[in-house]
């Protein structure tokens, strides 16, 4: 059996900041060291099923070419610096999350639209979107703790301070009828937005807050390893957050008192700031792999994304021979068809990844980390 | 449709969720919906401008309104002040939130007012009083206007004689009836002098000042003894005492004071000072209400102003008003126009109008010019056997008349031209009045020329007559449609061809349409002053083509002529003219009904031949009489279609050139019909006016300017009727400087009024404005009478406030979302469904 790799804070800070550090969540249970130890990290991870990631934040509606059915687009982003002595590690932290998952027929609506054509024959879309997005700053706690020979657990609690937390929902068919020209819709929408401004707001407190907890439970064998974890689950609360529901309906005739006919607004809704605490669902993940000759390690990794599902990556890893020595480590994320390549050497990590290389690319991981003892 | 879209995907977060967010710092206040007040006292600020004219040193007080609804007079709730010279006044007192108030303007001894008819300053008598009512819309501190005018005054004076007195629904009601009537509120637009008048509003109020004025002047509504100051008085008590709070009409049949307003109202549109700053087109709406005859009930106010929830009611109200509006609009028009798929039932029977009349020959054009040609001829035939004429041929009318490629100038051809002839072929032209025993007319609809070498071949597309004269002096006439080719060579014209275009299934020219045409002389000079044409005539040239449509037409007309001198001549008209197709069918007929008139005035030719006003520096001859004025009471229709109205453009004016003309007062007003079987669907009515003000300063020469321009107002008064509406009653005012730059349009006004009536009572009266400002937006304003709603927003506004009662604000527009959202938090888009 080859030696530890990694330390355990190493582990835990790459288990908790998600796939940005998936080759170090294979290193078996090493000693703790007893000196401190810091690490700066920093790591962008971003996808977008349906755009270039270059024009996100753009109007580049004519530039949407979704997949079939669902359409995924995240944005992991985060910057910590950790203090990692005996077992328990401090960290300070600034993330930003987002997930947008959104059906094909939103998509293509919502380019149609901004094009201005109409189309040739009767048309339906079946719109679906579901935004989830938070940023923020905190500090956070964690542990990790050996259970038995090959067994380990470990988990983390981050206090958060919201600088903007967004949520939005919107669903319902769409028809188009080219006889009349024209649109037939009946959409919800339901959307939360620390920065949202309507008239007659009431304050809305400068900050949010958020409790989010991590949690994992790893084997190491001799032949195999598992591990099973979850992550970002917690409370998001924001004092007056405003909140705008509304229904989106064309059938609006209908029959006044007087026999007449009426035509109801096609949009009616409601604003709320009722100061709101809201469950931020768990984000799983289950890996499981084979340690081969050599040292060299091959997984699976599923990981579940709230709104979405499955996200799925193949790994590979081959150890440093020495401590300190170079590490190499490579994943295949299917459903972002992306290759991530890493390196570990001196405690510098770099790890980097896209679908493609050039400016159309979809998909694309940058992640630096440093750590040091003291 | 698709901005709603993309607003609500845009807002999904879509695209941007990952690339996030903008916007600042999220700690910002919003608006407060309030609290429940813990006190209804409100102190008032008032202020405002007692104005019939403008009145100087008159006693201002302010009473409250005892339990029966009389003023408790015995006490002014502020002290008693003194208006300035002119006529504003401002005082403070303690009120209580929602109840009436009546601020009293009395003269003295020392009160003048300025009289906008002579623009002196007179004196009042004593006793005059005029009143206004303030109602505080809030408690604590109120800082309001109020003007006090005679239309305050006869708002006051409708609350004052309803059941209960000023109670506050009366004084509501009061305030929204004389609000419908003029289509502003009195009380709240400011007092002033038509020269100082800024927005329509105000120009409105102005004009209506000043037409109280005129009504004191000329001695109207009974009041024509004593002092001006007396007349005055008298005037305004009139008026007040002819309204009530639940109809819109002043007085009743038997004393009709709408109709004396109206017309004075009119009388100061028409004076040239007045004109040359307001429009007639912006008191459409108050001339179309004060010429109410039936549905002239007031919309009731759906509120109760004391009410506690009274916020709620108005947000109730605005939320049932703007559905109504799009109920309005979407139930009566729809994306894309009249179309086959149209939703709105207007466009659904525009549609079906327009199909109906696609493609039928309007027979205006035939009548017009085959019966000016026969009677140019008859004209020829008699000055010429009289001696009074010594060519045999005659030639008329503008040569624009005559389409074409445009290869035949103007001036080289004209719509209609005889020669006499000696022979019934029409091939010898007469050489003295003694074998002058034939007319040859052309009535030109359409003309190409073509050059071939020294040869210029000139081909037109015709009706040809040949009038014979009958013993009786009639004539009888043959016609065909023909294509004519006059080659010429120098001097040297030879007809090479005349086709008849209308043949049989053989090729073989199918028989002359045929008539009589009888005309009655003058003893003097033989001028024709009566004809009857009865008869057939070939079929139609397509409008604007060369192309024959239908088969013919048969037509029985009589006309009257008045020649008072060279090129005056006025002319009547009466008859129809039917369009026959080849299997008997009419498929359009024009009825000209008795009253239609027709007049020319002299004019000159310039050396292109174009008119020009006689003496003009570019005149070269005489050119007799040019269509100056038209007054056509006609029908128009098809088997499944029919409009029916009066068309008249009068007033023709030359530039200051003297190279252009056109009427300065058009007006067209009729109804358009769609018919199936004996089912008739009136689906538009109305009055449309046109005006143009300062058009013989205007030198159409040069290039529109800010200085070289001429005005033009236009309105629109009618009613729109769709299945499952109430049917609209629209006033729609509009006036604009005609200019080149958008800068030179500053000051371009529109205003809407209409009401719904639902059995003939009204259920809303909305208005709305627009004045262009001079960063070149509009300045728009809605308003609707009944729940005492205003919306205004200003421009490139990012949002717009709504108001009830004109202070307490109930919402927000935000213009680029289109979502008005109430203080209640809950939201609505203002969408027409389009």
């Amino acid at each position: 059996m080859n030696p530890p790799r990694f330390s355990r804070p190493r582990r835990l800070a790459c288990a908790l900041a998600a796939a940005g550090c998936a080759t170090g969540a294979w290193a078996a249970e090493p000693p703790a060291p007893p000196e401190a130890t810091w690490q700066l990290g920093l790591r962008s991870d971003r996808h977008s099923d349906a755009l270039p990631l270059s024009a996100l934040g753009d109007d580049a509606w004519q530039r949407l070419a979704p997949r079939p059915g669902r359409n995924l687009a995240y944005v992991d982003d985060e910057l910590r610096l950790s203090r990692t002595q005996a077992g328990w590690t401090w960290s300070v932290l600034a993330r930003s999350h987002a997930t947008l998952v959104a059906s094909d027929s939103a998509l293509a609506l919502a380019a149609l639209v901004d094009s201005g054509r109409r189309p040739a024959a009767d048309a339906q879309w079946a719109v679906q979107a579901r935004l989830r997005a938070f940023a923020g700053a905190g500090l956070a706690l964690g542990h990790d703790q050996a259970l038995a020979p090959g067994w380990s657990v470990r988990w983390e609690a981050q206090a958060l301070a919201l600088g903007r937390w967004r949520e939005r929902r919107f669903d319902g068919p769409v028809q188009y009828g080219a006889a009349t020209g024209t649109y037939r819709f009946d959409l919800a929408s339901d959307e939360l937005d620390s920065r949202l401004d309507f008239p007659f707001r009431q304050p809305v407190a400068r900050r949010g807050a958020g409790l989010l907890l991590a949690g994992e439970l790893a084997w190491q064998g001799d032949a195999a390893w598992a591990r099973a974890g979850l992550r970002d689950g917690g409370w998001l609360r924001w004092d007056g957050v405003p909140r705008q529901q509304a229904t989106l309906d064309t059938a609006t005739q209908a029959v006044d008192a007087d026999g007449f006919l009426v035509y109801q607004p096609l949009v009616q809704g409601r604003n709320r700031q009722d100061g709101l605490s809201r469950w931020l669902p768990w984000r799983a993940t289950l890996a499981a792999g084979a340690r081969l000759p050599g040292g060299q390690r091959l997984g699976l990794q599923v990981e579940t994304l709230p709104g979405w599902g499955a996200l799925p990556t193949l790994q590979w890893q081959r150890p440093a021979a020495t401590p300190g020595g170079l590490a190499l480590g490579a994943d295949w994320r299917l459903h972002e068809r992306r290759l991530d390549l890493s390196l570990d050497w001196a405690g510098l990590t770099l790890r980097a990844g896209a679908d493609r290389l050039d400016g159309q690319a979809r998909s694309r991981l940058l992640a630096l980390a440093y750590r040091r003892a003291f | 449709m698709r901005m709603t879209l993309l607003a609500a995907m845009a807002s999904a977060g879509l695209l941007v969720a990952c690339g996030g967010g903008s916007g600042g710092d999220s700690t910002t206040d919003g608006g407060s919906p309030g609290t429940p007040p813990v006190s209804t006292s409100a102190t008032v600020a008032l202020s405002g401008t007692a104005a019939k004219g403008l009145m100087a040193g008159a006693d201002v007080f302010v009473y409250a309104v005892k339990a029966d609804g009389t003023l408790d007079t015995s006490t002014s709730l502020a002290p008693p002040t003194v208006t300035g010279a002119d006529g504003k006044y401002s005082l403070s007192f303690t009120g209580t939130k929602d109840q009436p108030y009546v601020v009293v303007v009395k003269a003295n001894a020392n009160t003048t007012h300025l009289d906008e008819v002579t623009g002196q300053s007179q004196a009042l008598p004593a006793g005059f009083t005029m009143r206004s009512l303030v109602v505080p819309s809030a408690t604590g501190n109120v800082t309001t206007t109020a003007s006090v005018t005679p239309f305050s005054e006869m708002a006051v004076a409708a609350a004052a004689k309803s059941t209960g007195g000023v109670t506050a629904a009366n004084a509501a009601q009061a305030i929204s009836t004389v609000t419908q009537l003029l289509g502003f509120n009195p009380t709240a637009v400011a007092a002033t002098t038509v020269g100082a008048a800024s927005g329509a509003d105000e120009q409105k109020l102005a004009v209506m000042l000043t037409a109280v004025s005129q009504l004191a002047n000329s001695g109207d509504l009974g009041c024509n003894t004593g002092s001006a100051g007396d007349k005055t008085k008298c005037v305004v008590e009139a008026l007040a005492a002819a309204t009530t709070k639940d109809s819109i009409k002043l007085g009743d049949n038997a004393n009709d004071v709408s109709a004396k307003l109206s017309t004075a109202v009119t009388t100061v549109l028409n004076d040239d000072a007045v004109r040359a700053k307001v429009d007639a087109s912006v008191l459409t709406a108050v001339v179309a209400n004060l010429g109410c005859t039936t549905n002239c009930t007031a919309a009731a106010v759906g509120t109760n102003p004391g009410a506690p929830s009274a916020t709620a009611t108005a947000i109730a109200a605005a939320k049932l008003l703007f559905a109504e509006i799009k109920s309005d609009w979407s139930a009566m028009f729809s994306h894309g126009g009249a179309t086959a798929v149209a939703g709105g039932a207007l466009n659904q029977e525009a549609f079906k109008f327009k199909t109906a009349v696609t493609g039928v020959q309007i027979p205006a054009e035939t009548m017009a010019k085959d019966l000016g040609a026969m009677l140019l001829g008859v004209d020829l035939y008699n000055d010429y056997k009289a001696g009074r004429a010594t060519s045999p041929s005659r030639g008329r009318g503008d040569g624009s008349l005559v389409k074409g490629d445009g290869s035949v100038p103007d001036a080289q051809i004209s719509p209609a031209g005889c020669t006499l002839y000696q022979d019934s072929a029409n091939t010898v032209t007469a050489t003295s009045p003694s074998n002058a025993n034939f007319i040859g007319c052309s009535a030109r609809y359409y003309a190409t020329r073509t050059v071939s070498g020294a040869t210029t071949n000139t081909t037109e597309w015709r009706h040809g007559f040949t009038l014979t004269p009958a013993a009786d002096g009639s004539f009888d006439y043959a016609s065909r449609a023909r294509r004519r080719v006059n080659s010429c060579t120098g001097n040297t014209c030879t007809f090479t061809s005349n086709v008849a275009l209308q043949v049989d299934a053989g090729g073989t020219a199918i028989a002359a349409f045929t008539g009589k045409l009888t005309p009655t002389l003058s003893a003097a000079n033989g001028d024709i002053t009566a004809f009857t044409l009865v008869g057939e005539l070939p079929a139609a040239f397509e409008s604007g083509g060369n192309t024959l449509v239908g088969y013919k037409h048969t037509i029985d007309v009589s006309g009257t002529q008045v020649v008072a001198g060279v090129g005056q001549v006025t002319s009547t008209l009466q008859g129809s003219l039917s369009a026959v197709d080849s299997a008997g069918t009419t498929t359009a007929k024009v009825t000209i009904k008795p009253g239609s008139t027709l007049g020319t005035s002299p004019a000159a030719f310039d050396a292109n031949g174009d008119n020009v006003a006689p003496g003009s520096a570019t005149a070269v001859s005489t050119g007799g009489g040019m269509l100056t004025s038209v007054v056509l009471d006609i029908v128009f229709g098809t088997p499944t279609a029919e409009f029916e109205g009066v068309l008249s453009l009068t007033d023709t004016t030359w530039d200051k050139s003297g190279t252009v003309s056109i009427p300065t007062r058009a007006t067209l007003s009729g109804a358009l019909r769609n018919l199936a079987g004996d089912v008739r669907t009136e689906f538009l009515k109305g009055v449309f006016s046109g005006t143009v003000t300062g058009y013989a300063a205007f030198d159409a020469t040069q290039a529109r300017t800010a200085a070289n321009t001429f005005t033009v107002g236009a309105s629109f008064v009618g009613t729109v009727t769709a299945a499952g509406r109430p049917t609209l009653e629209f006033s729609l005012g509009s006036t604009w400087t005609d200019a080149d730059s958008a800068a030179d349009l500053a000051g371009a006004h529109m205003t809407l009024q209409y009401r719904t009536l639902v059995g003939g009572v009204p259920r809303m009266v909305v208005a709305l404005t627009a004045d262009r400002n001079a960063q070149g937006t509009y300045d728009l304003q809605l308003t609707e009478a009944a729940s005492n709603l205003s919306l205004r927003w200003s421009g490139e506004a990012a949002t717009a406030d709504l108001f009830v009662a004109g202070t307490t604000k109930i919402g927000t527009l935000v213009t680029g979302s289109g979502l008005l959202t109430f203080s209640d938090a809950s939201f609505i888009s203002l969408d027409v469904g389009l």
